[in-house]
């Protein structure tokens, strides 16, 4: 298994590497002086220029990227253009947001596709599966903004149960503690549930159809004929794997949550790390535009190899190779 | 001169391994196989599944890589050329694949694949091409309606006629059979082998006969090579196998060739246990190690075994 | 028995009414669409902007009111259907073509070619691509949907049909008529075209569903961030980001709300009917 792992790090490593070039020389076309923040109107050209060589923006784009690299291996990102402090700073500032609302936005989703997983599974073709089955083809069709708007004009504008924005009210930040975790709390039902229930309708169609396929195996059939009871059948036989899968998609979803975030903290006005990209490529904030994208490779590169080995964990099948 | 001349023929296929996937070992599916087939010739493989029978027909055709050895064709050296699609030598050696299933494209009218190889080396007119193409369904015994359908809409033993319709388009004058009866019913495997037989017989052509029964090469064969692994164990006519087996792995496959009449139950069983016995006793004879095959040699004039 | 082409498709499509109805429904939009918005719509006058109209609830004058710069929500709702469904359709076309050749070349042929080709592909596919779309577009300016369209096929567009279609052609290249169609002198490129491709429509149909309404899915959330289509020129992402300003959002719900549905509809037609597709390239699901 630890073969496995060295493997896909060794394979990522150049892939994190060939996309860090990548990215660095796009951030070299992007338009706009990285300089601007800092210069005032009427300052003499040779005077920027002194600041341009002092940033170290005329050397040519290798020698910028291998010292850039250079900070990022000691641990410096470099400096928000924008916000003027260090990248690695902004950053930590947004990251707990999204870090909430991803942790939030797994247990719900897990939470809601597991069960309606097993109730579609067992009663295939009834109507319980009917009604589940529709709402997997409502949500899926529902693109994640449309989602979102519509769940805050309904729940927030209309019937005023939850607030529209932010992570956190003003007031219980300043109060701090429980009246802060509450107000947090508060905050995160619509936009988790809105990941939840979007992100959650391919686990709960892979859980049915691994249920209805497990059902339908000859070892079920093998347990019921030598009269295992039909609760046993299910908990020790059916949806232990039928489960399976579902482990192994965990890392996926974890990403794809994480991804997704960019989209919901953008309609309902959360500072998290998605949010911040948008707005640093708006500012043209290319040093941490440039540090998230790595992140965000980084955690996909992690998802993956978090996903395969979950699935060797549990799946002793492939566990033996 | 030999229609076909295979020297030396070695397939072998790389096994990856460790973290960076380097190359750790070989699987040798054949491993120095020599043989030639004289024009109309039949020639049998018979071997044990992954024996390296049908590595050695692929290899013929160009659908497997050759890591060593030489393929002669009429006296010219094909084998670097062999793996192109387009060349004169795929005019002259075709193929009958096992598998009748997944040989016929199933979105392909039965006229599209019997005309397959006459539009890829014939510029045929639409009505010359049809024309040849019910002449050659109604050698495989098919009637002409039959091109406008789909291979779906046929049983297995018609697919394998369609199959044989196919190879012989170019008049080849050799085809490689591999396996062409194995997955079809026993009822229908003796027609399509009679079909086989009268058609070499009208086009003069060889055969080399890929099979693991020895029942239906023994009808088709007149020369036989017994392969095992990876190597030829036995090389003779038909007489000198059935009649007159030299390799104890040759005499194995004989003495399982099961028998229909009751009354000989008894002996057959006698006779398996004591060739059994044998197997174990005179092993070290007939393999090094237990497992490589010793090269061929001479016994009489038709007849070579690998032994020491 | 075995059948892969679009007979099978159309047959399930046929059987469920759902799926009937979505397409029908599908087809009915797009028409209007594409028949109001080029041949009936005046389009500079309808996007002429009127100071004495602006932010007006639905009325007799205007059905569904008018957006911020007095425009008539209706000709503009119609205008933005018509650019993105211009730009999911493209970027689905071409997208799907190249993806099909790339992944036919790289299954077909195995071996080296396809080792090189899927580390690229994995790294390409390891690359945030909603990302990366955001970095292209704020360095290239786009003066019409086409090059927009154009760049999300380079960077992303290209690479579901890619994986579908090269898994598939090593599945179709193990069979024996492909083997077949080598020994009978057909040149490759003829076999992955003629014999391997045929074989391969109803999986591609399915996937060209799922990836038509990604590509939806992707303008309006690109346009809906600011990154995509230009400010002036209207697109279902467009509509949604007006909901961007609170008051939009609860006090002209007619400038978004519209939109909002709109896609809402059309993706529920793309989902039915790739469903009931979906079915047609399983065999084993095949209700017909």
């Amino acid at each position: 298994m630890w073969k496995t792992v060295v493997r896909r790090l060794l394979i990522a490593i150049p892939q994190l590497i060939g996309l860090s070039v990548m990215v660095f020389v796009l951030a070299q076309f992007m338009p706009g002086d990285a300089l601007r923040g800092q210069l005032e109107p009427g300052m003499p050209p040779g005077e920027i220029n002194r600041m341009r060589e002092e940033a170290g923006l005329n050397d040519p784009w290798y020698v910028q990227y291998s010292r850039w690299v250079g900070n990022v291996l000691r641990g410096d990102l470099g400096r928000s253009l924008q916000h003027r402090v260090p990248v690695t700073k902004v950053i930590g500032d947004n990251m707990m947001n999204t870090v909430r609302l991803s942790i939030m936005t797994t247990i719900l989703l897990y939470a809601i596709a597991i069960p309606l997983g097993i109730i579609a599974g067992r009663k295939h073709n009834r109507l319980p599966d009917k009604i589940i089955m529709f709402y997997i083809f409502i949500f899926f069709s529902i693109p994640t903004i449309v989602m979102g708007l519509l769940m805050i004009f309904i729940f927030a504008f209309h019937y005023g149960w939850f607030p529209a924005m932010n992570s956190v009210s003003v007031i219980a930040a300043f109060q701090g503690g429980w009246a802060e975790f509450w107000s947090r709390l508060h905050h995160l039902v619509l936009p988790s549930m809105t990941g939840a229930i979007l992100g959650g309708t391919a686990t709960i169609y892979y859980l049915r159809n691994q249920i209805i396929d497990v059902q339908s195996s000859d070892f079920v059939t093998t347990a019921r004929s030598k009269g295992t009871p039909e609760r046993r059948v299910y908990t020790r036989h059916i949806l232990r794997n039928a489960i399976l899968p579902i482990a192994g998609g965990m890392g996926a979803s974890i990403a794809f949550v994480f991804t997704g975030s960019i989209f919901i903290e953008t309609v309902f006005s959360i500072n998290g790390m998605g949010q911040l990209f948008v707005n640093s490529v708006s500012g043209r904030d290319w040093p941490v535009a440039n540090a998230l994208i790595m992140f965000y490779a980084f955690v996909g590169v992690m998802a993956g190899l978090l996903a395969d080995l979950t699935i060797m964990l549990v799946d002793p099948r492939i566990r033996i190779k | 001169m030999a229609l076909l001349e295979v020297k030396d023929l070695k397939v072998h296929f790389p096994i990856h391994g460790g973290i960076l996937g380097r190359v750790v070992g070989y699987v040798k599916a054949v491993d120095g196989v020599s043989f030639s087939i004289e024009p109309g010739q039949t020639i049998g493989l018979v071997g044990e599944s992954g024996s390296g029978k049908s590595t050695i027909g692929k290899s013929i055709l160009g659908l497997t890589h050759i890591t060593a050895g030489t393929i002669r064709f009429d006296g010219k050296d094909i084998t670097k050329s062999v793996r192109k699609n387009r060349s004169p030598y795929r005019k002259s050696v075709q193929m009958i694949f096992q598998d009748v299933y997944s040989s016929l494209n199933p979105r392909k009218r039965v006229l599209d694949i019997i005309a397959e190889p006459l539009r890829n080396f014939e510029n045929l007119s639409k009505t010359e091409e049809r024309k040849r193409v019910d002449e050659l369904l109604s050698i495989v015994g098919m009637t002409p309606d039959n091109a406008s359908k789909y291979p779906f809409e046929f049983s297995g033993g018609q697919r394998q006629r369609i199959g044989v319709a196919r190879a012989i388009a170019l008049k080849p004058r050799l085809i490689v059979c591999d396996e062409p009866v194995s997955a079809l019913d026993l009822s229908v495997q003796a027609q399509v082998l009679n079909h086989l037989k009268d058609i070499q017989q009208e086009l003069k052509m060889a055969y080399l006969f890929i099979s693991h029964d020895l029942g239906v090469v023994k009808h088709m064969c007149e020369h036989l090579a017994i392969m095992h692994h990876a190597r030829f164990v036995e090389y003779g006519t038909r007489k000198d196998i059935y009649e007159n087996a030299a390799h104890i792995y040759t005499k194995r496959l004989i003495a399982a060739i099961p028998d229909i009449d009751p009354n000989k139950r008894k002996d057959n069983a006698r006779n398996r246990a004591e060739i059994n016995a044998l197997y174990e006793k005179e092993l070290p004879d007939y393999y090094r190690d237990g497992y490589g095959v010793y090269d061929l040699r001479p016994i009489s004039d038709t007849h070579q075994v690998a032994m020491l | 028995m075995e059948k892969g082409g679009l007979g099978v498709v159309w047959k399930e499509i046929r059987n469920d009414k759902l799926a009937l109805f979505g397409l029908f429904l599908f087809i009915g939009i797009v028409a209007t669409v594409y028949f109001w918005g080029y041949y009936i719509i005046d389009e500079t006058q309808a996007m002429r902007l009127s100071m004495f109209t602006m932010n007006q609830r639905p009325s007799p004058d205007f059905r569904l009111g008018t957006d911020p710069m007095g425009r008539c929500m209706i000709q503009q709702l119609v205008l933005a259907a018509r650019n993105s469904l211009n730009i999911s359709f493209v970027v689905t076309i071409g997208g799907a073509s190249i993806g099909i050749f790339i992944g036919l070349f790289i299954g077909f042929y195995g071996g080296h070619v396809e080792n090189v080709a899927m580390r690229l592909i994995a790294f390409w596919g390891m690359i945030p691509g909603l990302m990366l779309i955001i970095l292209f577009r704020s360095i290239i300016t786009f003066k019409t949907w086409l090059g927009f369209s154009g760049m999300i096929i380079l960077v992303g567009g290209w690479l579901t049909m890619t994986g579908l279609v090269r898994v598939m052609t090593l599945q179709q290249g193990r069979l024996d008529y492909v083997a077949a169609s080598k020994t009978l002198g057909t040149p490759n490129i003829v076999i992955m075209i003629r014999e391997v491709l045929p074989n391969l429509v109803s999986i591609i149909t399915s996937g060209l569903t799922l990836v038509l309404a990604g590509n939806m899915g992707l303008e309006i959330g690109l346009t809906f961030l600011g990154f995509g289509l230009p400010p002036g020129v209207p697109s279902l992402g467009q509509h949604l980001a007006y909901a961007r300003s609170s008051g939009t959002m609860q006090q002209r719900p007619w400038q978004w709300l519209p939109a909002a549905l709109l896609i809402l509809i059309l993706m529920l037609c793309i989902n039915f009917v790739g469903q009931a597709i979906n079915r047609a390239a399983d065999a084993r699901k095949r209700s017909v």
